[in-house]
């Protein structure tokens, strides 16, 4: 009797499994789950593990062996009160950046939101040309801005930035104060611009899938256009308000470059650049990983916020659920004011930094606008010959298209893993609504995003140098699975939007005639969302052309073009690294329009729109 | 979510603990390097260069090096072109940090990493590769060197200066005396208030060299020029642990531009003709624009003019030998050929660069190594290592991280 209970109970066993792995998005969740499992929580789990162990250069401090167990970082960063360190060290550049992210968020939902509603909402002309260059600023790299915002307001009267005349002063005569252009003011507003594209995206994806009717129901019951906005629009836009804020903060706290930049007087610390210099310091990189894991929390926390109130929104659009007819608001006067104003600062902010950036790889003299020449393009002579590989002037240089092709393929395999990842998580999580492991396959693939860059690249540093995955050292292959990794959030992000919108009837009429997964998959749901998808190929490309942190630590000499371009900057040839920069973002540039035309894919889509 | 995340946290922070304490045990070193490097010890050239070749041949691979600076790059050059059995691979040279990065992550797991490094800032060297015993110390008979350069072995030493623009209204005799830079007025000229620095925490250079102002030696010089300047002696009595200290906060609060490059802080020299002061290596002034000439319009300490005080900091860089490496004899043999007025001169030429090997000419125009000294603080691993948790933690209690 017992045998046959077992008999039975095994077969029903056998026949749970063999239905489970015939559905191919409970493949497609297992074994991703274990794959991230291992791809993402090594680095979190060795991320933990740094921040309670003693590193080769902290035995001295510590007073105990490397590598054994230690509490002393998290108590000398949280609670050192030896020359007030604590304070200086940590709580007041928290607060510093809580406040700076604040800010930041203010400018980018005001300034994005402004505009995605003039797009979506007003009879505003040129809305294709200012949809356009709006998202500039989000492709650009974040420093860039700053760079630029230095270059534009610097003035006489400055001694920080030696008193040297910027563009506003030499145009105009003013001098703007020392606030302007260091410190907190600048950073905020720097990151709000960079951040402004994002809050325009998601806020006008809601406005432009939006039922008009609600408004013009409002309308018809004569209720005035400010009442509409507050008791209409504002709580339909609401989810994506709260999702811009809470993103934006996050993003904004843990950010490096801006602050990093904009701090030449020394009055701004953020939780972020002390962050990098303990991890710069030999004996106090444990106190680093206890800031990346405070900021790690920090987020997960706004993430979680996030998540519980948004949560209900995601599931419910469809491609079927098109809005009515908008009717336009009408500017009439303010009309051409406000596009006037608008385009000012969209082009001030999108074009004129890459403007700035070719100008001065034409400048013998960084500044000096009368020392304009070609040299560092055209030249066959050598410019430096300490730098890896070539040293000729950037149009016949073979180690920079060499490396610029290497970054090319490398982005491009790295947009095809996550990309393709991002769908099939995308697909799992849809068709698993409700699953408990799904949620953690999803949950999974988002946290590279919140692990510091560098740090990431450290892990897999360390594991290309064990036995079993010495093969990957120093390798085209390490690479690629590090950002294919690191930028699984945004593909995941992506295709999980997507497929949400999928309806499981459109699959399950090709289920019902034995149509195989792969092909339901190419023949169907790609084509209907080929556009979001391919959007969500584009998002890993743009951040792995541009990435220098993550892959500084495990990308070979010589082999991808910011390598070189760091190379380059640390020989003091700015102006080869300015145009390579400035070829960078016109590339990237270039393969999102390329694309666009060709299959109507654009960032946008991708990131929520 | 909550209880994902709450598994999650379980899972990491126990498997981190055990990890950590399961991970406690030290690799020992390996061997066969520190024989090789003995036995290479006591060989004569002749014999070193057979059994290098020996050693290359035998083991059919190529060398490979690893440095802060690229001029090393040249000198492997110049090392192939002396040994053409010689190969090795392509040189690019590291940011500091990211290179001791490199060389503990991999002899930290006893991997093979490369047979010869450089690198700077002897307080990251102690802590991160002596005291582990992550590398090995070879010293060359190419030349004499002297106690304080032999173990670890000095490549290279570098100075940092202070730059001003003497084209404008600033001439050569603006900044006399060290204590000008804390902004204080002394009995016969003003302070400065316009001081460019890079920030030590994320320049290791600079909080070595800050470090170093605290002290014996250059307690003596500041007390010298504080009673020169000030018209009397330093009595202390004002909280600070000695003059050094006092000088290290007065400067650092003194100082108007926290530079992130110093290469881009010298080119941009050029254009500072308004006071500024900026505190950067001699060697910068190869990047100064070739439009310009930096004889004509610089003024820089100790090179064509002296300050009282100190004139410049002088740091070290190290070459050493990992003891993971594979080619120790030739990684030997390589160091013996730096050291030689041939192969220093491949890789540095320009102001800045001095050799331990008095042998080795400096570029034209420059100092000897011996004459910077006497007017010049200089880095030392044993002061650093020995006040650097408490002084370090007061320069960054100064300085916006």
């Amino acid at each position: 009797m017992a045998v046959q209970i077992k008999q039975i109970n095994s077969r029903k066993a056998m026949n749970n499994l063999r239905s489970y792995i015939k559905k191919p998005a409970n493949i497609i969740t297992v074994l991703f789950f274990v794959i991230l499992l291992f791809t993402v929580c090594l680095p979190l789990f060795s991320l933990v593990r740094d921040s309670f162990i003693v590193h080769p250069g902290e035995v001295r401090d510590v007073g105990a062996k490397v590598n054994s167990f230690t509490l002393y970082h998290w108590k000398t960063l949280l609670a050192e009160k030896l020359y007030d360190y604590s304070r200086i060290t940590f709580w007041k550049p928290l607060f510093n950046s809580i406040l700076m992210a604040l800010l930041s968020c203010i400018i980018s939902v005001g300034f994005g939101g402004v505009v995605a509603w003039l797009i979506t909402r007003s009879d505003i002309p040129g809305k294709k040309f200012l949809s356009t260059i709006f998202v500039f600023p989000y492709i650009m790299p974040s420093w860039s801005i700053a760079m630029f915002w230095e270059n534009f307001f610097k003035n006489s009267r400055i001694v920080a930035c030696y008193n040297q005349v910027g563009m506003l002063e030499s145009i105009t005569g003013i001098c703007v104060p020392e606030w302007m252009l260091y410190g907190f003011f600048p950073c905020a507003m720097c990151l709000g611009i960079h951040y402004a594209p994002f809050a325009y995206l998601l806020i006008g994806g809601i406005l432009r899938n939006m039922d008009a009717n609600l408004e013009e129901a409002a309308t018809v019951l004569k209720a005035s256009r400010f009442k509409i906005l507050r008791k209409v629009t504002l709580p339909i836009v609401m989810p994506a308000l709260i999702s811009t804020v809470l993103l934006v903060f996050s993003s904004s706290l843990s950010s490096f470059t801006v602050p990093s930049f904009l701090n030449k007087n020394g009055s701004f610390a953020t939780v972020s650049t002390t962050m990098r210099s303990l991890f710069n310091s030999s004996s106090m990189q444990g106190q680093g990983f206890v800031i990346a894991i405070i900021l790690l929390v920090f987020s997960v926390v706004i993430l979680t916020i996030n998540n519980s109130l948004t949560g209900k929104r995601k599931s419910f659009t469809t491609v079927s659920g098109k809005s009515g007819q908008v009717s336009l608001v009408k500017l009439g006067k303010a009309r051409m004011p406000i596009i006037i104003l608008v385009m000012i600062i969209a082009v001030f902010f999108a074009i004129v930094p890459l403007l700035s950036f070719a100008l001065e790889s034409f400048l013998e003299v960084p500044g000096d606008y009368s020392t304009f020449t070609t040299y560092y393009w055209t030249t066959k002579d050598t410019l430096e010959d300490r730098v890896f590989g070539s040293s000729q002037g950037i149009l016949v240089n073979p180690t920079i298209w060499k490396a610029m092709g290497g970054s090319i393929i490398l982005s491009l395999a790295v947009a095809f893993i996550s990309g393709t990842s991002g769908i099939m998580i995308g697909y799992a999580s849809a068709r698993k609504r409700g699953s408990r492991l799904a949620r953690w396959v999803s949950n999974m693939a988002f946290f590279p995003y919140l692990i510091p860059a560098m740090s990431f690249g450290a892990v897999y540093l360390s594991v290309s140098y064990t036995k079993t995955f010495s093969f990957l050292r120093s390798s085209i292959w390490l690479l690629i699975i590090v950002g294919g990794i690191k930028f699984l959030p945004f593909a995941s992000k992506s295709g999980a939007n997507s497929m949400m919108q999928l309806s499981p009837e459109i699959e399950e009429a090709a289920m019902i005639i034995d149509v195989p997964w792969w092909k339901r998959m190419l023949k169907i749901l790609f084509p209907i969302q080929k556009a979001s998808f391919i959007s969500g190929y584009l998002l890993p490309f743009i951040s792995c052309m541009r990435e220098l942190s993550l892959f500084v630590l495990i990308a070979a000499p010589g082999s991808i073009i910011t390598r070189v371009l760091q190379d380059f900057d640390t020989n003091g040839l700015t102006q080869v690294s300015n145009g390579i920069n400035f070829l960078i973002i016109v590339i990237v540039l270039l393969v999102q329009f390329v694309t666009n035309k060709l299959t109507g894919a654009s960032i946008d889509k991708g990131i929520g729109g | 979510m909550k209880k994902f995340l709450v598994l999650l946290t379980v899972v990491l922070v126990s498997v981190g603990i055990v990890f950590a304490n399961g991970a406690a045990e030290e690799a020992a070193p390996l061997d066969p390097v520190q024989d090789a490097i003995n036995k290479a010890q006591n060989m004569t050239l002749a014999e070193l260069e057979a059994a290098a070749k020996a050693e290359f041949e035998a083991a059919g691979t190529t060398f490979q090096a690893r440095g802060v600076t690229s001029g090393l790059k040249k000198v492997l050059a110049g090392f192939a072109e002396k040994y053409p059995w010689f190969q090795y691979e392509p040189f690019s040279s590291s940011k500091d940090q990211a290179l001791y990065t490199e060389l503990t992550t991999a002899l930290g797991s006893d991997q093979y990493v490369c047979d010869v490094f450089m690198e700077q800032d002897g307080s990251s060297l102690k802590a991160q590769m002596i005291d582990p015993g992550y590398a090995y110390n070879y010293v060359p008979k190419a030349c004499e060197i002297a106690p304080e350069d032999s173990n670890p072995l000095t490549a290279l030493y570098v100075n940092k200066n202070f730059f001003w623009n003497i084209t404008g209204d600033y001439k050569m005799d603006y900044l006399t005396n060290v204590w000008q830079l804390t902004g204080a007025d002394g009995v016969s000229a003003k302070g400065i208030s316009q001081l460019s620095f890079q920030n030590p925490a994320k320049e290791n250079v600079n909080m070595s060299y800050l470090i170093m102002l605290t002290s014996d030696a250059a307690c003596e010089k500041l007390a010298s020029a504080y009673k020169s300047y000030f018209g009397k002696d330093y009595e202390g009595g004002d909280g600070y642990k000695n003059i050094g200290y006092k000088f290290v906060t007065e400067f650092v609060k003194n100082v108007s531009t926290w530079h992130s490059s110093d290469t881009t802080a010298v080119k941009t020299m050029t254009t500072m003709t308004t006071g500024q002061v900026v505190y950067g290596p001699l060697n910068k002034v190869k990047d100064y624009p070739t439009t310009n000439d930096y004889h004509k319009e610089l003024a820089i300490s100790g090179w064509n003019t002296t300050i009282e005080g100190f004139d410049s900091y002088f740091y070290k860089m190290w070459l050493m030998i990992p003891k993971t490496a594979k080619l120790p004899y030739t990684a030997c043999l390589f160091l013996e050929y730096y050291f030689t007025p041939e192969g220093f001169s491949k890789g540095w030429k320009t102001e800045g660069y001095y050799s331990i090997n008095p042998a080795v000419p400096v570029a034209e125009g420059d100092h000897t190594l011996s004459e910077w000294k006497s007017n010049s603080l200089i880095e030392d691993i044993d002061y650093i290592d020995s006040v650097y948790k408490d002084a370090g933690t007061y320069i960054r209690s100064l300085v916006t991280l």
